[in-house]
């Protein structure tokens, strides 16, 4: 028997989450009995399983997206835009170089 | 019976309820826990499919769902008797459950000609149903008859045990002249048969079970599996009361129906008029 | 799974003592352990054990209700119970593949429950007789059991809280489904609204059980863990507070004579009436039902080695 990992999509706009597990003996068994254990209440549009075997998971997920500041590549590293976008459309009609929409 | 329908109805709903009913016992006691809950399922099915017959007896004969289920008398049930022998282990239940399932499955298949509209209408969501039933059936056949030696033999001698009975599921009906000449059946329970025993036979064949398609062996005594008031009695599958386990299509049940039908209808036959 | 290899040569040469101490602060922080994570024995071994007898109550937890689905009364009724026994299954399912993946396999903890070496909750080890009990089962002993998990929502254990979401949606339905057992009844004819009241009377020692007495929750290592989360005193209260309004409410009663809402919470007989003799003994695995349901679990399961040899790498017969 091997542990195979059961994966839903629950609307065709959602993504692949992870379910649950299945002990079965092989592959056709796995997607007879997921279906059963993970889905009987109607949870998905989509049912997938994979041997857990053949999950691997990336190393050391703690240092993903950098360790020093790389704020510059996040929403984070954004904030003022919003108030700048303000601050210098009143400049420019200050200075009489917005331009009327009439 | 005046509508020849009827007799259609009961005997397709009876099976599905009875067996439904059998397969059901086995909630929570399958020692595969995954497969415990695909078989439930499987259970449900059945149930469900039993139900929505009824609903269209119901408009024809008069009795609501429930009472139609649970209020007859047992000569008036109709199912195969394969149907209500008693789960005894898993080699007979699934045994049970894959040649029950293709003669299912040829059955729905024919029907899907019936001139009987609302009936047609129900067969269509029975197939899709059925055709996990079948893919969860076909794969533990697989999986048996290819297995250890043990589990091969005890499959065999299921088999061999279940396989005069499964052919009564083509007895033929009460009123069938008339249902096959209305078309409500549009073809026959012997033409059925034979489609069933052609295709199981080329499985049986591959997997060198041809053998089990000519014997019916002496019944087994399994180990029981506890029914629900517990008693560990050793059930034999039946030794059909009747020659070749016909008799269900008329009413003639196996010495096992009775104790089946007083533990599913007591209850609701103690209230009557009561809603649960 | 990862193991903390890694993790342990980033660690150098800190003491088990430090870590564990870390790994405790982690938890008092509030943060989540994951299965590959680096756990002190302990820790392993207390949630291990914890979710080993939560599967094991489920599965055993089946067999009471199970018995009414031959006999259930409508079609309806036969559909809904089978759906509801399944999903205890399910559900035993899910906690013993967490349980699994801490170390134990699910042979060997399903060998020692029905050999007597592990334990399931004490109120799984009594008989029913009516359909009255499957009601009762079906609203006050899952809206007990609801308590609880929903307790354990907040459990360190991240593996455990995905499956206590899971579940918790599911005995939702459950409750929501007992409830309408229970409505049934306690309207309908004069003989079901007694076969209600009798099974309340029946079972309401067991469901007093179910929370345990009163624990020190200085010494519960649960607690300590954070695996548990609230004490049995707490949970019984909110069990009290959720039912017996609507017990009372539709004309039930509890059989507890001391049974009493109070300004501060609730009285009920917790030194004499509730008779904790009677509990211990359930726990010692002498409950009314316990080793008739053990061997039948038993012979089931020794009759089916030869099923269990089909999926676990036998030799395949030549056909």
């Amino acid at each position: 028997m091997d542990i195979y990992e059961v994966f839903q999509r629950r609307t065709h706009d959602d993504p692949l989450v992870h379910a649950g597990s299945i002990k079965a003996q092989d592959l056709e068994m796995a997607l007879i009995l997921a279906r059963e254990t993970h889905f009987r209440h109607g949870e998905g549009a989509e049912c997938w399983v994979v041997k857990r075997e053949d999950l691997h998971a990336v190393p050391n997920p703690e240092t993903m997206g950098g360790v020093g500041d790389r704020s510059y590549r996040r929403q984070d590293g954004y904030v003022g835009v919003g108030a700048k976008l303000k601050r210098v459309t009143e400049e420019m009609k200050k200075l009489g170089k917005s331009i009327t929409r009439e | 019976m005046s509508d020849p329908r009827a007799s259609l109805l009961f005997a397709l709903a009876d099976d599905e309820l009875i067996l439904g009913h059998r397969l059901s016992e086995w909630t929570g006691w399958v020692p595969y826990i995954e497969e415990d809950l695909a078989l439930s399922s499987i259970a449900q099915d059945e149930i469900a499919h039993a139900r929505m017959l009824l609903e269209i007896l119901s408009v024809i004969d008069g009795r609501d769902p429930d009472a139609l289920a649970l209020g007859r008398q047992p000569g008036e049930y109709r199912n195969a008797i394969l149907c209500e022998q008693p789960n005894t282990d898993f080699a007979f239940t699934l045994a049970r459950h894959w040649l029950y399932d293709h003669a299912d499955d040829v059955r729905l298949r024919a029907l899907q000609e019936s001139s009987f509209k609302e009936l047609r209408e129900a067969v269509a969501i029975m197939l899709l149903e059925e055709r996990y039933h079948l893919e969860h059936a076909d794969a533990w056949f697989r999986r048996l008859a290819d297995g250890p030696v043990d589990a091969r033999h005890r499959f065999a001698d299921a088999l061999a045990n279940a396989m005069g009975m499964a052919e009564a599921i083509f007895e033929p009906l009460d009123n069938e002249d008339e249902l096959v000449s209305e078309k409500a059946l549009p073809v026959t329970s012997a033409e059925m048969r034979d489609a069933w025993r052609a295709r199981i036979g080329g499985m049986l064949d591959q997997v060198g079970f041809d053998q089990v398609l000519a014997a019916h062996a002496e019944p087994a005594t399994g180990e029981m599996v506890p029914t629900s008031t517990g008693e560990m009695e050793s059930e034999s599958v039946s030794a059909p009361s009747k020659a070749n386990g016909q008799g269900g299509r008329r009413g003639e049940h196996s010495e096992h129906f009775e104790p089946l039908w007083l533990e599913m209808t007591a209850l609701y036959r103690a209230h009557p008029g009561a809603t649960w | 799974m990862v193991s903390g290899e890694a993790g342990a040569r980033y660690h150098g040469r800190v003491t088990h003592e430090e870590r564990t101490a870390r790994f405790k602060a982690r938890i008092d922080a509030g943060e989540k352990i994951e299965t590959g994570d680096w756990m002190p024995d302990q820790y392993r071994e207390a949630a291990l054990k914890f979710i080993e007898m939560h599967a094991n109550s489920e599965v055993m937890g089946a067999l009471p209700e199970r018995e009414w689905i031959p006999r259930a009364p409508s079609l309806r009724r036969k559909l809904s119970l089978t759906a509801k026994v399944q999903d205890e299954v399910g559900h035993a399912q899910i906690l013993y593949r967490i349980a699994e993946d801490l170390g134990k396999s699910r042979e060997a903890m399903f060998e020692d429950l029905i050999n007597g070496r592990t334990k399931f909750h004490n109120v799984f080890h009594y008989p029913t007789e009516s359909w009255g009990d499957v009601a009762v089962i079906g609203w006050l002993i899952d809206g007990a059991a609801l308590v609880t998990q929903r307790a354990l929502l907040d459990s360190s254990y991240a593996p455990y809280v995905r499956a206590m979401r899971r579940i918790c949606a599911e005995e939702s339905l459950h409750l929501r489904h007992g409830e309408d057992l229970m409505l049934e009844l306690v309207s309908g004819t004069d003989a079901q609204r007694a076969m209600f009241q009798d099974a309340v009377n029946r079972w309401w020692r067991p469901i007093m059980h179910f929370y345990g007495p009163p624990s020190n929750p200085e010494k519960d290592v649960l607690l300590y863990w954070g695996i548990k989360t609230k004490s049995n005193e707490e949970l019984r209260f909110e069990f009290f507070d959720t039912y017996v309004p609507k017990m009372w409410d539709v004309g039930i009663s509890a059989p507890d004579p001391a049974l009493r809402k109070t300004a501060s919470g609730w009285e009920w007989g917790a030194e004499d009436w509730v008779n904790w003799d009677e509990f211990w003994q359930v726990v010692k695995g002498n409950g009314p039902m316990t080793q008739t349901r053990l061997s039948w679990r038993r012979a089931v399961w020794n009759n089916h080695a030869w099923l269990r040899d089909v999926f676990s790498g036998i030799p395949r017969a030549v056909a």
